[in-house]
């Protein structure tokens, strides 16, 4: 009866659609939030006698902890996105437009986790920030991290992904859904005109020539919070800031090859979205970044195993042999094994979604581990003081906040892919027409 | 009328982060009794410098043009 029936489209790529599935990830999402919040309050209430810190010498514990660890390791994973993003978006990679928005997605929002464990850091985090605006100075480590990562590049991005999106908005905001009022208010007007396209691609332009100079410095800086303090064994050098952005490429890409795959996997129809060849580029991709990664690691290795007799012998001994020698040895064999896996892959020129989501998980894990021995050994061995060796692990509370940051990220994203397309409709079959009765 | 508000917020704003950026540092000194920025709240200064940058971005695309209604 075609006479009684009219064209509706419905929103693409599982917009507005929330599935069993979805619901279940979400609610175990919200749950592991909820205990992470529940131990930031309990911390909040007891002080941070809770934590496994404690001064570094006096007591032989460690001032910077799990949570520093972590703000280093989502800053890290922030930089691969939008970098990619605009290098596509510069140099025209139409194979990797289709996850560019995911990629800028999981750059916001692992900016934003990482802002927030610096915050969870603090310990009295209002008088920190307001202290920041009033105070802080550039040579100051937190000037880097807040003024250059927190503000600057988490606010590029935020705008990289609203002008972005802003086209696709437009298109969503004429169908007819509960969601509607968003997309209208996402597009702000958008017409999609001749010079509203041509004004659009030379503001993307401009914001991705912007950015990567920004991230690359925002970044080394972060590197840098450890390589110009001499007062510590392991830290002070120029290999830091290079060594940050190499390693934090490497676990960005990682996280966002898994990222991809399971956003393929869940599109399931509209699985021709994205397709094998962005794996092609990313693998390609995160097979020169480990490869650099590992090549600092072994200059380091290189390094430690000529230390100078005194601190910096302490603390070669303590990564090497002593209790920190399982972490060291176990985080070098991740990297190598996830980097002969990606080399695999390239010599045959057949690059598997699941070989690689194995060698990304692997590359991830070994970045977590890399950046707790950037932060912790240094601080429990060698001692310019004569203090005797100092020890340090996490409790509950530092493991269950950590857990409510990875929950927050996830529940992000995923809430995100169900509000609006995560792969760009521009130049694709956006058009999911369906006959329905009138 | 867009290019000179875009063009005026660019300049303005990196204007802003070095007025920020030299102000919450303290050149020429290594005295401990002269590390405080130049005056209180130097380095939001810096902040809106960064921000009003940004800004120019936002100004150029949404501001609405007198073509905008031609719809391709």
């Amino acid at each position: 009866m075609v006479s009684d029936t009219k064209v509706k489209r419905s929103l693409p790529q599982g917009v507005g659609q929330f599935t069993p599935k979805w619901m279940l990830f979400t609610v175990v999402a919200v749950i592991v939030l909820i205990a992470g919040i529940a131990a930031y309050l309990y911390e909040a209430s007891q002080g941070m006698i809770v934590t496994g810190m404690a001064n570094t010498g006096t007591q032989g514990g460690v001032t910077w902890g799990l949570y520093v660890v972590m703000v280093e390791y989502f800053i890290g994973v922030s930089l691969a996105g939008i970098v990619l993003a605009s290098f596509a978006k510069v140099f025209r990679v139409k194979a990797l437009r289709p996850i560019s928005r995911l990629a800028v997605l999981l750059t916001v929002c692992s900016l934003l986790v990482g802002v927030l464990a610096i915050l969870i850091d603090l310990g009295k985090p209002i008088r920190g920030i307001i202290n920041m605006l009033l105070y802080v100075r550039p040579q100051s480590p937190f000037f880097g991290t807040f003024m250059l990562v927190a503000v600057g590049v988490l606010l590029t991005s935020l705008l990289y992904l609203y002008l972005d999106g802003r086209r696709d908005a437009a298109y969503l905001a004429d169908i007819d859904s509960g969601l509607r009022w968003y997309h209208r208010l996402w597009a702000m007007g958008y017409k999609d005109t001749a010079t509203e396209r041509l004004r659009h691609r030379r503001t993307m332009f401009w914001l991705s020539i912007f950015v990567v100079p920004l991230v690359i410095i925002a970044l080394s800086t972060e590197g840098l919070v450890f390589g110009i303090q001499v007062g510590r064994p392991g830290w002070f050098g120029s290999l830091q800031g290079p060594d940050f952005l190499v390693l934090a490429a490497a676990s960005g890409l990682a996280n966002l090859i898994v990222l991809t795959a399971i956003v393929r996997k869940v599109l399931r129809d509209d699985y021709i979205l994205i397709e094998h060849t962005v794996f092609n580029w990313m693998g390609g991709l995160l097979l020169a970044a480990t490869a650099a990664a590992l090549y600092f690691q072994i200059v380091e290795l290189f390094t430690l195993l000529y230390a100078t007799p005194g601190n910096e012998r302490q603390l070669a001994d303590a990564l090497l042999r002593g209790p920190y020698a399982w972490i060291f040895w176990l985080q070098l064999a991740l990297l190598t094994f996830g980097l002969v896996l990606l080399i695999l892959q390239g010599v045959r020129r057949r690059w598997s979604v699941g070989v690689s989501v194995v060698a990304s998980v692997a590359i991830s894990t070994s970045a977590v581990a890399e950046r707790y021995l950037t932060v912790i050994p240094s601080q429990t061995h060698g001692m310019m003081l004569p203090y005797a060796p100092g020890s340090y692990f996490p409790t509950w509370v530092e493991f269950t906040v950590v857990a409510g940051l990875f929950a927050l990220g996830a529940l992000l994203i995923g809430l995100f892919i169900k509000v609006f397309p995560i792969v760009p409709l521009n130049g694709m079959k956006a058009d999911q027409e369906v006959l329905v009765d009138a | 009328m867009r290019r000179i508000l875009t063009v005026l917020l660019i300049v303005v704003g990196l204007g802003l982060m070095v007025v920020g950026y030299v102000s919450s540092a303290p050149w020429g000194t290594s005295s401990i009794t002269d590390a405080d920025p130049a005056f209180t709240g130097a380095p939001s200064v810096f902040l809106i410098g960064i921000v009003t940058v940004l800004a120019a971005a936002l100004v150029y695309e949404l501001l609405p043009a007198r073509d905008d209604d031609r719809v391709e």
